[in-house]
């Protein structure tokens, strides 16, 4: 058994992930805050419940593993879910072009880093909890 | 995971080494912002703007921005009465660079300003990381 056959656990990690993907694209356009013509994209939170969605019910459809060496098809294990990224300008765009506002950006990511750590710590309790469990009684 | 948040690191180090590739060339317009020609036909030194751009990087499998180019300013320079000067042409007048260093110190402080986000971004990616790892030492 791994830790992310617990759903719960699957799911924290999966909304680990979304957010490790989003720094990634505030950190690109952040980084393109002077590039002419530059528009900087985001991944809507839509998107996260479109990939999940379609995890779980990939979860009910996904082959059967009814032998120690059967493949298990495709278990999402891999943290593999491609977000896809849209454009979404900010308030203001200067004149070469450029729609980065980088107070804007600095919101977003510091609101994208509070969901990450919430995640982590839930996800860190949930682990203590199991260990808890597992411990022998009196320990 | 961990991959994507050093893919992030690197786009941040992008960001920061294009800015300070920026810095440098304001440094070198405040530097020249008096620098005329020795004979009154040549030009003095003409300003420089850097253009920056997306580019892929192959490494890294995802775009990074860099100083593609720096291009002239093709503003018209300044021209002061100097007639002493060697420069100066029948008139008296010397042209000067084109460089305003006011506008050169905005340029500067913008460049401050994107630098600074971007080690923002580096430092709360990296506490994202160092959160992560945590995990592993309880």
């Amino acid at each position: 058994m791994r830790p992310d056959d617990i759903p719960l656990l699957a799911m924290l990690r999966d909304t680990m992930g979304y957010h490790g993907a989003r720094q990634r694209v505030i950190a690109e356009n952040v980084a393109n805050a002077n590039t002419p013509g530059y528009t900087p994209n985001d991944i809507p939170r839509s998107e996260f419940e479109r990939v999940l969605a379609g995890q779980q019910s990939q979860g009910a459809t996904g082959l059967r593993t009814t032998h120690a060496q059967h493949y298990g098809g495709d278990q999402g294990g891999g943290g593999s879910a491609q977000f896809k990224t849209e454009r979404a300008p900010d308030s203001e765009t200067t004149a070469n072009g450029n729609s980065v506002v980088i107070e804007e950006q600095m919101v977003d990511a510091n609101e994208n880093r509070m969901r990450f750590e919430t995640a982590l710590s839930l996800y860190q309790k949930s682990l203590n909890m199991i260990r808890m469990a597992s411990r022998s009684p009196g320990q | 995971m961990v991959d994507r948040v050093s893919e992030t690191l690197q786009i941040s180090a992008a960001g920061l080494r294009a800015q300070s590739s920026r810095m440098r060339v304001i440094a070198e317009n405040v530097a020249n912002a008096e620098s005329t020609a020795q004979t009154p036909e040549a030009d003095p030194y003409q300003r420089q703007i850097p253009v920056f751009e997306s580019e892929f990087d192959r490494q890294v499998g995802t775009e990074l921005v860099r100083m593609n180019d720096v291009t002239l300013d093709d503003s018209d320079f300044r021209m002061v009465y100097e007639p002493g000067h060697p420069a100066a042409d029948g008139e008296g007048y010397v042209k000067y660079p084109n460089v305003s260093s006011l506008v050169e110190l905005m340029d500067m402080r913008d460049a401050q300003r994107s630098y600074e986000a971007n080690l923002t971004m580096v430092e709360g990616t990296r506490r994202m990381l160092e959160r992560t790892l945590d995990l592993l030492r309880r």
